[in-house]
């Protein structure tokens, strides 16, 4: 980092100066690692086949338990988890140096572990996807770390969306899965195996899970983001996009198998997404010159492998899917920190510059030589055994075994172009001058080159001592995931010529061929397809939120025009256009009938008063006109009170139109003359708008009149109507003072409204003072 | 000879927390205008000591569990239910009051009058929780109503309040039409106002022959129209449209207490509605819920995606967020409330919490409330923006918070229910909500400020972003507790018992 | 007397032109005016109802929405004095500052 930096850390205090410096790492080292040895020594319990189950009740209304369990499977994860987290935090003391938030750095590194830890380990599914969706917010803090450039946050926000659409849809294939299986408990989904297979919801359960599966391992089509995350801090990379929240996708895959498996539909999906992204990943790679983009994009090929092999199934592919999965975090979490090194003493990570830092940085080319090698599946490395074990499934494959076999030979291939690229380049001189980089470099400080020594040792002796070392853990783990006792053999070198060995000294043949000599020509063709096959995804999904964003943008300003009245537009119309359709769908419209009984002439010269005095509202061009139909209209509803016999009504209605009357002249006294009905055009077509909304109310009407038997009322029960209103509103009067709630809610409605009246125009006639004023034209301009 | 009356018996422990508040408010209000000096501060300390009292009663007269109490010819009923409603309203209330105290002072519109309406609301909205009677839930809707109309345009002499007062009033009167007029359908079919006896009425005649008859019709078409109402009410697309308009100019306070407070009160009252008078309907209003959540899901969260203005977004976020409730409230019939009250409580926390963190930010004089402000918050007030990050992650459902568990019952519920489409929809939407309320996180904590904000601070805010917090945080590590709660509160579904 | 549906055609309609006084007057007072008209409308209906019915609670409803409509006026005009004051204008298409 910056020397400036440094400098003023030492200023400071010698013990900050010493953690700026890198002695940070060491430190904080010791928990993941007290951690590792804690689960390290549980590895004798484990291995000889028992399960530890913790469980503490959480919601129990919901049957959710905060379940853990280890198992073969899970301690495989938690130990790779927590040991490569070691060796990063220790790295990233040294890597980060003289970052002066690398606190907050760690903050989030120990928060994502803890969750990851938390992931492998749940034994429930809402366990499980709490815990997902902190790897998931916590990783997204990581990528965006260095938040100052922009690629960063966009590629930490891309992350984040994909992965957090993944986590939703991963919900909803969780619930389902619970309530397919009725249980949350991860560890008896297995037996529930065909309960879930013919519950119904099996294909949306499959669906939902590989859609948060494969955005989370950047599985094909969602395989762009893992290269964009690169923008992160190396140790990230090193932690999150090789050894561990990448997997989680795969791990989940696992875990679920044996409750999901077994089927054609999952066989057949995880291997030809599997084998595509595979193919797809490591054919990038190849072209790329950045360091750390050749990792992604054959961390991205090896993620495809270990899906295929999950699809593959079987105790081959399973077993196979174990041992590539330690050989692949060991090797690919080794590199990223290579890359790291280099990108840190040479200040670039181009590798058509890079060269001959074998002299200079002797311990890094040693670690990255051996993780290359485990990578390009040469022995006695760890690598050979599972490229051994990868073809073996393959050409055991229930169905497409030589297609599978084919693409599986070519990606392998292009992995030892890449390890070659990405190992032997950079440190052995390649003949031409050697291009300067940015700073002149050395051997970075014993935290950096620690943790890739450790890991392609680890490399080494895990190969060499496959069965003492990896047998037994891969044989638990792949119980679990079977759901079944399997017996494993595991062994570094074949004791006949079997077909995959054959194939595996083809591939390493093919492989240092190519390196040689097709690389030139697989740079072209990964230029030439880059736009297609490598953009294309970007673009396809910025293209996706763009358009997103666009519709956002333009729906919300075609709705939303402040307008009042076209709000009631589209409300209204929207009404209408719903009710018309159920009407017409569904209602008898023969059942309309016309009335039977003539109306009297004084009730109808009331109603006609009533529209008239509607049309005056509507038309009015002056005020005093509007006021005079709204009164109109009012005293002729009054006057309908009062055929009804409610002279209590009457009274308030009348004296309330009063009121009403005398308040509008007051205002609109105050007003301008309005002439303003609006235009033409927008009257038409409010009209129609109203129009259907008036012919709706009328069908309506009519229908519900259609049928009814309605007494036709004599005239005598009109006249009688009158006394025994008399006797009715007695009754009525009480009610109303008994039913006291009645009454002091309308006290109290009407005490609010004088209130508001009070508030907003007694008191505010006035300004109280010019502040207000100011203040008033300020907030104007704001707008 | 004159009339024999039959003065029905009054139970006053069923409008014992009602009551309380009115007459508080009532007695505040008089209290206020003796009050001398210009400082308003201790009439607010009083209206929160009334919520306190309130609350008391209303644990006071509480039910016991499985039993409920009616009075008033039956137009209220106290149930659990209710009680809980209650409580929560209550403590919505007061997250409002706290949260104005100073923010009145500070924007040179103190007055006393303020508090009283806010209580005169709240005891507006426990009513619509408690009525059992459709004169009793249009005089609740009509009571909270008027007094925001009020309450909005409260921010005077800014001319958007008005606004935005004006506008709520014409649209939330042009909804009382709606609203009214559906009642007087109901009325003229069933012959009754009240829900039991709607309901009664319904079995019978439904039951009578094939044919629907007449009376159920207008009940139908009546039904349809008092949903359209309380559609106004509770902002469901597209009877929304006043709902970003009215907030951005409402005092920030009145927008937070509205945005749960009448929510709440009015999803409660449809609810007792749907299940208890209109269950015999619920093959017709279940596909328009159903319809309406789905439109309101997506285009409140759609249309909050680029809301440069936070205020606004937060009201399309609330928007969206009625779009969840409402799939709350449709698996009522058959799983009872817990949905809903959960949703609600979980939502009113987050939503209150970021409203306050709003305000903290809130300039004298200025209009803006734009997402820049929030810019680099993380590196100069790292609680803040810890809070903020906190309600944003519950509101978009996120675990470990109390939003995720809300979302997580309203889709499971509805998911057992059948309502397989409502579920997809209903994530597809929480996804695109992801994206906006991640966006102000990832302003928080990667950006640069661009410009200088200063919060402000005080008691009211700090302890209701707190409270906020540590609710949000604990009901999403512990949700145990709250979830008895609210499967203990039942809704009455018959008189008495 | 006449049969109940006359009234209630008559209320429907008055409803009806209620909306369409909303959907086509741009002076805020008549379209206050015209939810008026809709909460008369239901009057009407509470009313008529209430006679077919045979019972009152119709009637006694109609005391609250005949309250409840002073008390928006109330509250409406006052708003508007002051947005007039404001803006000089009571022009509801003139009232869209708050938009987007």
């Amino acid at each position: 980092m910056a020397q400036s930096e440094i400098t003023q850390a030492d200023s400071q205090s010698p013990l900050m100066a010493w953690a700026m410096r890198g002695g940070i790492g060491w430190v904080l080292s010791i928990l993941p690692l007290s951690l590792t040895l804690y689960f390290a020594s549980l590895l004798p319990t484990i291995t000889s086949g028992t399960v530890l189950r913790v469980s503490y009740t959480w919601i129990p209304s919901l049957g959710v338990d905060f379940a853990f369990i280890v198992d073969g499977l899970s301690l495989t994860f938690v130990l790779l988890v927590l040991g490569i987290g070691t060796l990063v935090v220790l790295y990233a003391g040294g890597y980060m140096a003289g970052d002066r938030q690398i606190g907050r750095f760690y903050l989030y590194l120990f928060l994502f572990m803890g969750a990851m830890v938390g992931l492998v380990l749940a034994d429930n599914l809402i366990t499980l996807f709490v815990f997902w969706e902190l790897t998931s917010i916590s990783s997204y803090l990581l990528i965006g770390y260095k938040h100052a450039y922009y690629s960063s946050r966009s590629s930490a926000l891309q992350a984040l969306l994909i992965t957090g659409a993944g986590g939703l849809a991963l919900l909803a294939g969780l619930v389902l899965l619970g309530i397919a299986a009725e249980t949350q408990t991860i560890s008896e989904l297995g037996s529930r195996h065909e309960l879930i297979v013919n519950s119904g919801l099996y294909a949306p359960i499959l669906i939902l899970v590989l859609i948060g599966a494969f955005t989370k391992s950047a599985q094909f089509p969602f395989q762009f983001w893992l290269p964009g995350a690169m923008a992160a801090p190396t140790p990230v990379s090193a932690y999150l996009h090789s050894a561990t929240m990448v997997k989680a996708g795969v791990f989940l895959l696992a875990r679920l198998n044996p409750a999901l498996g077994d089927t054609p539909a999952w066989q057949i999906t995880l291997t030809v997404f599997g084998a595509i992204t595979m193919a797809l990943g490591a054919y990038l790679a190849v072209s790329q010159t950045d360091l750390k983009r050749i990792l992604a994009f054959t961390t991205v090929s090896s993620l495809g492998t270990l899906v295929m092999l999950i699809g593959i199934g079987g105790e081959h592919g399973i077993v196979a899917m174990m041992v590539f999965l330690i050989v692949h975090s060991l090797y690919k979490g080794c590199l990223f920190m290579v890359a790291g090194n280099i990108d840190h003493e040479t200040g670039s990570r181009d590798v058509s510059i890079l060269s001959g830092l074998r002299r200079e940085m002797p311990i890094t080319f040693g670690a990255a030589a051996l993780a290359a090698l485990s990578m390009a599946g040469l022995p006695p490395l760890l690598g050979f055994v599972g490229k051994e074990l990868i073809y073996e499934s393959t050409l055991d494959a229930r169905f497409a075994a030589a297609a599978v076999t084919t693409v599986a030979v070519a990606s392998n291939i292009l992995m030892i172009v890449a390890a070659g690229m990405v190992a032997v380049r950079p440190f052995l001189p390649t003949g031409t001058t050697r291009h300067s980089t940015p700073r002149h470099p050395h051997e970075p400080p014993i935290s950096m080159w620690l943790g890739p020594a450790v890991l392609a040792t680890l490399s080494a002796v895990f190969g060499l001592f496959v069965v003492q070392v990896m047998q037994p853990i891969v044989t638990q783990g792949a119980a679990a995931i079977l759901g079944e006792a399997v017996e494993v053999k595991l062994k570094l070198l074949p004791t006949s010529i079997t077909g995959y060995f054959l194939l595996s000294v083809l591939t390493i043949a093919l492989g240092i061929v190519s390196y040689l000599y097709a690389r030139p020509a697989l740079m072209q063709a990964g230029k030439a397809t880059r736009g297609a096959l490598e953009d294309g995804f970007v673009n396809g999904f910025t293209d996706l939120v763009n358009n997103t964003q666009a519709f956002a943008r333009w729906i919300t300003r075609a709705l939303q025009s402040g307008y009042l009245r076209r709000y009631v537009l589209i409300t209204i119309g929207a009404v209408v256009s719903v009710a018309s359709a159920a009407l017409l769908t569904r209602a008898d419209l023969s059942a309309i009938r016309l009335f039977d009984t003539p109306l009297f002439l004084w009730e109808t010269a009331t109603i006609l008063v009533i529209l008239a005095g509607v049309a005056l509202v509507l038309r009015a061009r002056s005020r005093l006109t509007a006021i005079a139909g709204l009164g109109t209209v009012g005293f002729g509803i009054t006057l309908i009170f009062f055929f009804f016999g409610a002279p209590d009504l009457v009274m308030t209605q009348f004296s309330v139109e009063t009121l009403s009357v005398l308040l509008f002249i007051l205002i609109l006294y105050r007003l301008p003359i309005f002439t303003t009905i609006s235009h033409r055009y927008s009257r038409l077509r409010d009209g129609i708008v109203a129009g259907l909304a008036g012919l709706l109310m009328t069908m309506i009407t009519l229908l519900t009149i259609a049928g009814e038997e309605l007494k036709p009322l004599t005239p005598f029960y009109a006249e009688a109507s009158y006394v025994e209103a008399r006797g009715r509103n007695v009754v009525n009067v009480i009610l109303v003072d008994f039913r006291g709630i009645d009454t002091m809610g309308e006290i109290t409605v009407l005490g609010i409204a004088s209130l508001g009246i009070y508030l907003l125009l007694t008191l505010r006639l006035a300004p109280a003072d010019g502040q207000a004023e100011a203040e008033d034209s300020t907030g104007k301009e704001q707008l | 000879m004159p009339p024999e009356i039959v003065i029905p018996a009054i139970d006053v422990r069923v409008i014992a927390p009602m009551l309380t508040i009115f007459a508080w408010a009532t007695v505040l209000l008089m209290v206020d205008l003796f009050m001398p000096g210009k400082d308003r501060k201790l009439t607010g300390y009083l209206a929160l000591a009334g919520l306190a009292v309130t609350a008391l009663v209303t644990l006071a007269v509480q039910p016991a569990p499985g039993t409920s109490r009616t009075s008033f010819s039956n137009m209220v009923v106290l149930d659990s239910f209710g009680t809980t409603l209650t409580l929560i309203l209550l403590l919505i209330a007061a997250f409002s009051i706290a949260i104005s105290i100073n923010y009145l002072s500070y924007h040179n519109i103190e007055m006393g009058e303020y508090y009283p309406l806010i209580l005169f609301a709240t005891g507006g909205m426990i009513l619509l929780g408690q009525s059992t009677n459709l004169i009793l839930v249009f005089l609740g809707v009509e009571l909270l109503s008027i007094t925001l109309y009020v309450l909005t345009a409260f921010f005077y002499p800014r001319y958007t309040s008005e606004e935005a007062g004006l506008k709520y009033l014409l649209l939330g009167a042009f909804a009382a039409g709606f609203l009214i007029y559906g009642i007087a359908l109901i009325y003229g079919g069933a012959g009754t106002l009240d829900l039991f006896e709607i309901g009664a009425f319904l079995n019978t005649s439904l039951a009578v022959g094939s044919a629907f008859p007449p009376g159920a019709l207008l009940v139908l078409i009546g039904g349809a129209l008092v949903l359209i109402g309380f559609c106004f009410k509770i902002s469901l697309v597209p009877f929304h449209m006043w709902t970003p308009d009215v907030y951005e100019g409402s005092p920030t306070p009145v927008a937070a207490f509205m945005s749960v407070g009448t929510k709440g009160a009015a999803f409660a009252a449809l609810l007792r509605i749907l299940i208890v008078a209109l269950l015999p309907f619920k093959i017709y209003w279940l596909p328009v819920l159903g319809v309406l959540a789905t439109l309101t899901m997506l285009f409140g969260n759609i249309a909050a995606l680029m809301q440069p203005n936070m205020k606004r977004m937060l009201a399309y976020s609330s928007v969206g967020h009625a779009g969840y409730i409402t799939i709350g409230i449709m698996t009522a019939g058959t799983h009872g409330t817990e949905s809903f009250l959960f949703y609600l409580l979980a939502y009113a926390l987050a939503n209150m919490g970021a409203f306050a963190v709003l305000i903290t930010l809130e300039r004298r004089g200025e209009m803006a409330w734009s997402v820049d402000d929030f810019a680099g918050l993380w590196k100069r007030y790292p609680l803040l923006a810890i809070a903020m990050a906190t309600f944003m992650l519950s509101l978009a459902g996120v675990p470990p918070t109390a939003g995720f568990f809300g979302k997580f019952f309203v889709f499971a519920a509805a998911w057992e229910d059948g309502q397989i489409f409502l579920v997809f929809m209903g994530v597809l939407s929480s996804a695109i909500a992801a994206f906006f309320y991640l966006r102000v996180i990832m302003r928080m904590f990667m950006d640069e400020p661009v410009r200088e904000v200063i919060p402000i601070f005080n008691r009211g805010l700090t302890i209701t972003i707190g409270i906020a917090v540590v609710g949000t945080i604990v009901f999403g590590l512990l949700p145990t507790p709250l979830v008895s709660l609210v499967q203990n509160s039942v809704i009455a579904l018959g008189v008495g018992g | 007397m006449v049969e109940t549906s006359y009234y209630i055609l008559l209320s429907a309609s008055l409803f009806t032109l209620g909306i369409l006084g909303v959907l086509v007057r741009r002076n805020a007072i008549v379209v206050f005016m015209s939810v008026e008209l809709m909460l008369n409308a239901a009057n009407l209906a509470f009313v008529a109802f209430a006679r077919q019915q045979g019972n009152i609670d119709g009637q006694v409803l109609v005391f609250f929405v005949i309250t409840v409509a002073a008390a928006e006026v109330a509250v409406g005009l006052a708003l508007l004095v002051t947005i007039f004051r404001n803006k000089q204008t009571a022009d509801v298409d003139a009232i869209s500052q708050l938009h987007g």
